[in-house]
């Protein structure tokens, strides 16, 4: 008797608190804590990881979408009159810097007013996840943008003054021209030497060429490759296999980015997406590594943390839930691995594809 | 908060605190509006620099304003004294040092201490691997201070032995040396510099320089390599670095000198000898 009682509190323990979760997320959207001040000049990434959290959570309802697609449109920094900023283009990461309030063009000349690559590629996927139909979004300034930031080594700064430059900002760069259908926003062939370089002596992937291989590196590379269609074509079935062995090995029992590090949440996802990439996420233990995304799930405010009986925050509620939808949780729509959308976002983008397709063939 | 229960407050206090927060508003926007105007203006001078520091100190990932700094500081370089340079150069690490003991983990700060220590007149190398050395004391597995390391030693000329030396202080002390290990795999095939072997893809992949950590290993120092890393998984067989760095191990010794093919034709009066290497 007390044995049974004793498994129902398990599994109470372990269920998943989806309205918790719907509610971290809107208050996320809301007013932030002030310790994230620090992110301020990122937070059009805090926004996705809350917009898209929530699309997984298929509660995107709770929300004014339409004042939401303003608010994005409102980053976009626009070509001025004389076009002379088109290098800068893209989106920025919040209003932080200063200019009025202005969601249409044309953009306003400003010395330190430019795009983020990280940005740009929330702010294009915030908005398809929205419905928008990118209409309003200046395409041929976003690709000339995202090409000034390409360096000659295949990687990319995230902004025109320069930053560093590693993987993180490839993975951006691929899913900015895989979104906008238009890949004339990077040279390819350089990314994926960059890529190929990066392969560390275990290989795992690292940020750059001899850096130590790393979970969310060996995603932003694989994921990337996938989006170009390259995969395949770039490394061989024996890299591959080695690849899969490396990011199979980090699952403890959730899963670590790097090896001899403590499991974390996210990880769930970003080296998970990998193997599922590579086909072999089916080999993984799904119980152990429900169990532990679901021991950082805060049960009080909702939302996920990267460990147990730590504060949660936007990024691994995001994550989390990302990795609970590779496990097949019922109550999460499906993430596309590469895209890191739903599927439905997908599907949505695949029409807006089709459609652009099909108006370019009625005009010529 | 987790456990942490929201008190209610009264109104008076909801007023004090908006103030506050207005007054702390104020300061960050009257701060951020003068760095701007003054770099309109083209002002690029020592209390620009004042400004953005407070500025970065919280935001240390602002990178329009890591990009100020160092508009300023090239401005700096052509309109003062070398000895002048060194020394506000000296003081920006300062201030680096300063941002990453708040957070270590700062891609922006990192960067531009990277950018400073190449412009310094006359950079101080023991100083920057000492940095290095205190990071990686609190925290082993922090990448970007081994990436800062890897630039450092680079730019700097420091012995490879030297830093294999460094690794094996790190590997025994500590079992959590995935770290130590990867750096151990960058620097062993530069010990012995050899023409790399390419790699041998099929025809339709990317051709692509090969990586060091394809390069081939000396005998001699691989057998040694053998004995520390056997060392390393007896003593804990459950640690994944060492098995990682084992495998790749077993990769690394020079092929062996020896005849691939021969092809004999009688018709042509010919041999040829076909070998696994060039034959000096």
């Amino acid at each position: 008797m007390s044995e049974e009682g004793n498994q129902i509190e398990e599994f109470e323990q372990i269920d998943f608190l989806k309205d918790r979760h719907v509610r971290f997320f809107q208050r996320s959207l809301q007013v932030l804590p002030e310790r994230y001040s620090s992110l301020e000049t990122t937070r059009l990434t805090i926004v996705f990881f809350a917009l898209s959290g929530l699309d997984v959570l298929d509660a995107l309802h709770v929300i004014d979408k339409d004042n939401m697609i303003e608010w994005i449109y409102s980053l976009q920094v626009l070509p001025t009159e004389d076009e002379s900023n088109m290098q800068r283009c893209g989106f920025r990461g919040s209003s932080h810097i200063g200019l009025p309030y202005s969601s249409k063009g044309p953009g306003m000349a400003h010395p330190y007013d430019s795009g983020h690559i990280a940005m740009t590629y929330t702010g294009l996927a915030s908005l398809l996840l929205l419905g928008d139909d990118l209409s309003r979004v200046n395409k041929r300034a976003c690709l000339t943008g995202l090409k000034a930031l390409q360096l000659e080594d295949g990687s990319f700064y995230a902004v025109p003054e320069g930053s560093e430059n590693d993987m993180r900002f490839i993975y951006c760069a691929a899913c900015i021209c895989y979104m906008l259908d238009d890949w004339s926003g990077m040279d390819i062939h350089k990314a994926i030497e960059y890529i190929r370089r990066s392969m560390s002596y275990d290989n795992g992937i690292g940020q750059g060429a001899g850096l130590e291989s790393h979970g969310g590196s060996t995603f932003c590379a694989v994921a990337s490759l996938r989006l170009m269609g390259r995969l395949e074509e770039t490394l061989s079935e024996r890299e591959l296999d080695r690849i899969r062995r490396w990011c199979i090995m980090r699952q403890q029992t959730g899963f670590h980015g790097r090896p001899n590090k403590p499991v974390d949440t996210c990880y769930s996802f970003w080296v998970g997406a990998t193997l599922e990439l590579l086909d072999v996420f089916q080999y993984t233990n799904y119980e152990k590594n429900r169990n532990y995304i679901l021991s950082t799930q805060d049960r009080l405010v909702g939302g996920f943390a990267k460990w147990p009986d730590s504060h949660p925050d936007p990024l691994h509620a995001y994550f989390g839930l990302c990795g609970l939808s590779l496990l097949g949780e019922p109550e999460l729509m499906k993430v596309h691995p590469a895209l890191n959308v739903t599927q439905r976002a997908f599907q949505h983008l695949q029409q807006l594809q089709q459609a652009w397709r099909d108006n370019v063939s009625s005009c010529t | 908060m987790h456990g942490r229960l929201k008190i209610k407050s009264t109104a008076q206090q909801e007023e004090e605190k908006r103030k506050e927060r207005e007054k702390k508003l104020k300061l960050y926007v009257t701060a951020r509006d003068v760095c701007f105007s003054q770099r309109k203006e083209g002002v690029l001078d020592e209390e620009a620099l004042q400004l953005t520091q407070q500025l970065l100190s919280s935001n240390p990932d602002f990178s329009t304003l890591w990009n100020y700094r160092r508009e300023i500081l090239m401005h700096l370089e052509t309109v003062r004294e070398e000895d002048d340079v060194q020394k506000i150069y000296e003081s920006e690490l300062s201030f680096v040092e300063r941002c990453l003991r708040q957070n270590p983990k700062s891609y922006g700060s990192w960067h531009h201490r990277g950018w400073v220590s190449a412009r310094l007149p006359r950079p101080d190398w023991v100083r920057e691997l000492s940095l290095c050395d205190r990071c990686l004391s609190l925290d082993e597995r922090n990448f970007h201070c081994w990436d800062y390391r890897r630039v450092v030693v680079r730019m700097s000329g420091v012995a490879v032995d030297q830093e294999l030396r460094f690794t094996d202080r790190l590997i025994g002390s500590n079992f959590s040396n995935y770290s130590s290990w990867h750096y151990r795999s960058t620097l062993l095939p530069l010990l012995h510099l050899e023409s790399p072997e390419p790699l041998s893809p099929t025809p339709q992949l990317a051709k692509t320089s090969p990586r060091t950590n394809s390069h081939r290993v000396c005998e001699e120092q691989l057998l040694k390599e053998y004995e520390l890393v056997q060392n390393a998984f007896f003593t804990d067989p459950n640690d994944q670095s060492a098995w990682f760095y084992y495998r790749w191990l077993l990769g690394r010794a020079e092929r062996e000198e020896m005849i691939s093919c021969v092809y004999v034709s009688r018709e042509e009066e010919r041999v040829a000898v076909c070998f696994s290497k060039p034959v000096h």
